[in-house]
């Protein structure tokens, strides 16, 4: 059959759209969520909470803007801290850290994987994988730590935790990227 | 790791100090032999907090180095006709750049278009229009008449005029209110005041009115996506992905010492073991993945609808935790359904597969696969091309369509001229329409030498003809009227393509040829190896490539494109030449061939539109030249790209016929 070359019957191109993908920004959503909640502990810790979460969400669904939802979850950790700083339990806080920094690399992901590949993209199981791995390193790191903090008995010399944190201080400055 | 001074220093005191605390905790009597004070913890906490803002701060400015990746499944961008003369018009009254430079451009456009138009109305010379143009009497409106002449005025006294911003509105309001009154003056059926206002064209989004040539690169930070090996690496680079996770490690550490909170030391702990994971630069092994591609049909036809299915494995690769793939299809293609992009995990053994659907276009393809693997943590990114084996040929097929009418200029192998005052009928074939199952015939030449006649096509002309099929590929032929439109090249070669056949399979010597710095030159012969090279040459050949001419390729324009073709062009050659008519070149060329003897059909698609004043402009342009040359009693098929070419060609034939 020949061509007919009328283009009444146009080929339409899919359509290609970019931004954060949905799958990468409902985890980024949870984790954040998940901090905000284990900060509720304190007022102050909260109230950042829930503000440092709606720049999230707005970062994420609404405007598409990386530098809003990082800047959210910036502010949800901070809200983490404030709640620390008034005193609360460990685990609460460690999860609750935890729990933000998961947010931050979900965000980042979720704007990179949309910018290089496309929304119309089948991401999730990259993007699974991606979240299970930081998650899981969250985790393994939280449980070494904890125990250590549990067997020494909870108690250092305010030198050994100088001398100890100063150098982690100084060992992060060195390798950070 | 280890580059700067400074960073030596730090790690040096780093693993000093975490030493020496180590060692205060393994034997609690040396806490005494130093006595600090928990005013240095808190200070050494603010410290942190202090660097943990720094690195904040180098996150906001810092860049995250990923690799921007094409957008394949869109078409290139191939300007309209008209989209000049807006953007013109745009630098003038929004972003006031270029003011009297564009100003003169739009204003010699309009005169010589005014000229022509009432010199084909009129019937007179060129001078007697120029005065009856600034004479102002051929319209009523106002505006019109002032910009022509209020323009030629200044043009001539050397006076810039259109300082100040009141200017440039009257000028824009005066040069659409003479578009309108051209198209008026010029009988065309088109309603001008549907075209949107001065508001309207400020707001419109900026449209590229350059030619993308290779759309996949110029969208995409790799430089070319022409790879020779099965395998290449672009790039191996850190993203930078995770900058300032040392922050979350530095403030909570910092902020757990200044208030002695354990719980949040604890949290900067967590922090350094992600500060640790970001580091970890394990480069993927993508160079082990097996890339295939299945082509639903490795050589269709231009136009057709193939689906594509690629699979990749991992065969001895580790585990791959971050792909990103995309299919680079060819700039020509257009993806009509499904995605050429995936994101996915293999591990060791694995594999996975996605599926889109493309409509093709003519030529020979071979295109890659781009890969992006990153590790776990996605701090690096390994950049690389995959080529498949799966090539694809896409060459028209020649069918016969309809029968093309053919004029009265015939070759020696007849031996008789036919005259034009044989009776009607003489000329041309009848038009029919294309049957499924209708054998394609060949000429017994034989048979033809002794009876005269035809065996089985309905076959009315006396004698065979000599044909050239002439095309436009000039870089300003690469229009198309609207996004999801063909651009006028492609249209030409499909409608040509099929015309061979059909002109072929009538008996004539049929022969292809191109204008344009890029020469292409077929002469007009007949045999079935002639057909199957036209058939390639429609398909392969660099001139009559779907993709325009990249701006490499363009010389200096100093020699005239059709030099080479006239040179040997034989004198009792038809034409039927193939162009948009945006330009007068084309129009020019057409005139030239037919005073030089030739007989010309011009088959012109309009990929004219008329949304904006620039289309509407180049819209009353090329219907102006199209006028002008069938005065000239040169044939023109105004091909209006809604019908088909059958139809087109039907209607001509009546009107052909009659004239």
């Amino acid at each position: 059959m020949s061509v007919d070359v009328s283009p009444s019957d146009p080929a339409e191109s899919v359509p290609v759209s970019h931004g954060p993908t949905r799958i990468g920004g409902a985890i980024a959503l949870v984790a954040g969520l998940v901090a905000v909640l284990l900060s509720a502990v304190s007022l102050l810790g909260l109230l950042m909470g829930v503000f440092g979460l709606i720049g999230l969400a707005a970062g994420l669904f609404v405007l598409g803007s990386r530098r809003l939802a990082s800047l959210g979850v910036g502010i949800i950790f901070a809200g983490v801290i404030a709640t620390g700083v008034m005193g609360t339990d460990e685990v609460t806080l460690v999860l609750g850290g935890l729990a933000a920094i998961v947010a931050f690399d979900a965000t980042q992901n979720a704007f990179s994987v949309g910018h290089q590949l496309s929304l119309e993209t089948e991401t999730w199981r990259g993007e699974a994988v991606h979240a299970a791995g930081t998650v899981a390193v969250g985790v393994i790191t939280a449980v070494f730590v904890f125990a250590i903090y549990l067997l020494s008995g909870g108690e250092f010399a305010p030198v050994a935790l100088l001398f100890l944190l100063g150098g982690t201080v100084f060992l992060i400055w060195a390798i950070r990227a | 790791m280890g580059g700067s001074l400074g960073t030596k220093i730090a790690v040096g005191g780093g693993i000093l100090a975490l030493a020496a605390g180590v060692m205060v905790v393994a034997v609690p009597d040396l806490a005494d032999a130093f006595p600090f004070g928990g005013g240095v913890i808190v200070a050494l906490g603010l410290v942190a907090v202090l660097l943990g803002l720094v690195v904040v701060r180098d996150r906001i400015y810092g860049t995250i180095t990923e690799t921007r990746t094409p957008n394949p499944e869109r078409p290139p961008t191939i300007p309209t006709p008209g989209d000049d003369v807006d953007r013109m018009l745009r630098e003038m009254t929004v972003l006031r750049q270029g003011i009297e430079e564009n100003r003169e451009q739009l204003h010699q456009r309009m005169t010589d278009l005014g000229i022509a138009v009432i010199r084909e109305r009129e019937d007179c010379t060129p001078l007697e229009a120029r005065q009856r143009l600034l004479a102002g009497e051929w319209t009523p409106n106002e505006d019109a008449r002032a910009f022509f002449e209020e323009q030629s005025e200044a043009a001539q006294s050397g006076l810039t005029t259109l300082k100040g911003d009141d200017r440039v509105e009257d000028f824009e309001r005066e040069f659409r209110a003479a578009v309108g009154a051209l198209v008026e003056y010029a009988d065309i059926d088109l309603d001008v005041d549907a075209i949107e206002d001065e508001n309207g064209s400020s707001r419109r989004p900026r449209r590229a009115t350059a030619v993308q040539t290779n759309w996949n690169v110029e969208d995409s930070s790799i430089d070319s996506y022409d790879t020779s090996e099965p395998f290449e690496d672009v790039s191996i680079e850190r993203t930078n992905q995770w900058l300032g996770v040392s922050a979350f490690a530095l403030v909570a550490l910092g902020a757990g010492l200044a208030v002695l909170q354990p719980g949040l030391m604890l949290v900067g702990a967590v922090g350094v073991g992600y500060t640790i994971y970001a580091r970890l630069d394990d480069i993927p092994a993508t160079d082990r993945l097996t890339v295939t591609r299945e082509l639903e049909e490795p050589n269709p036809a231009p136009g057709e609808e193939v689906e594509v299915t690629v699979r990749l494995e991992n065969d001895g690769a580790g585990f791959l935790p971050d792909l990103r793939v995309i299919d680079v299809v060819p700039d020509a293609f257009v993806v009509t359904d499904g995605t050429p992009r995936l994101h996915t995990a293999l591990r060791d053994g694995a594999s996975a597969s996605f599926s889109y659907t493309v409509r093709v276009e003519r030529g020979n393809y071979e295109w890659p696969l781009l890969c992006l693997g990153r590790n776990l943590s996605g701090s690096v990114e390994r950049t690389s091309l995959i080529t498949p084996e799966a090539p694809m040929t896409c060459v028209p097929t020649l069918k016969l369509m309809h029968d093309v009418p053919v004029r009265a200029q015939t070759t020696m192998y007849s031996g008789d001229v036919s005259t034009k005052t044989g009776g009607s009928g003489l000329e041309f074939h009848s038009v029919r329409e294309y049957r499924a199952g209708d054998p394609m015939n060949r000429i017994n030449w034989k048979q033809l030498a002794r009876t005269g006649e035809m065996a089985t096509i309905d076959f009315r002309q006396e004698r065979a003809a000599t044909v050239t099929l002439l095309f436009d590929t000039r870089q300003s032929a690469y229009v198309r009227r609207g996004l999801e439109s063909p651009h006028a090249v492609d249209l030409s070669v499909h409608a040509a393509s099929d015309i061979f056949g059909a002109l072929y399979d009538a008996g004539n010597l049929t022969g292809i040829a191109a204008f344009d710095t890029l020469p292409c030159w077929f002469p007009p012969g007949a045999g079935s190896k002639h057909r199957e090279k036209a058939r390639v040459l429609f398909a392969e050949h660099a001139a009559l490539s779907p993709r325009p001419p990249d701006k490499d390729d363009l010389q200096e324009q100093y020699v005239d494109p059709m030099t080479h073709v006239r040179r040997r062009l034989q004198s009792n050659t038809q034409i039927f030449l193939f162009t948009p008519l945006v330009d007068d070149y084309a129009a020019e060329v057409a005139r030239r061939l037919d005073s030089g003897g030739h007989l010309v059909t011009v088959i012109s698609p309009d990929t004219t539109a008329t949304a904006t004043i620039g289309q509407v402009l180049t819209h009353v342009e090329r219907t102006t030249r199209i006028r002008h040359l069938r005065e000239r009693g040169i044939r023109v098929l105004d091909w209006g790209i809604e019908d088909s070419l059958g139809l087109e060609l039907q209607r001509a034939q009546t009107r052909w016929a009659s004239a």
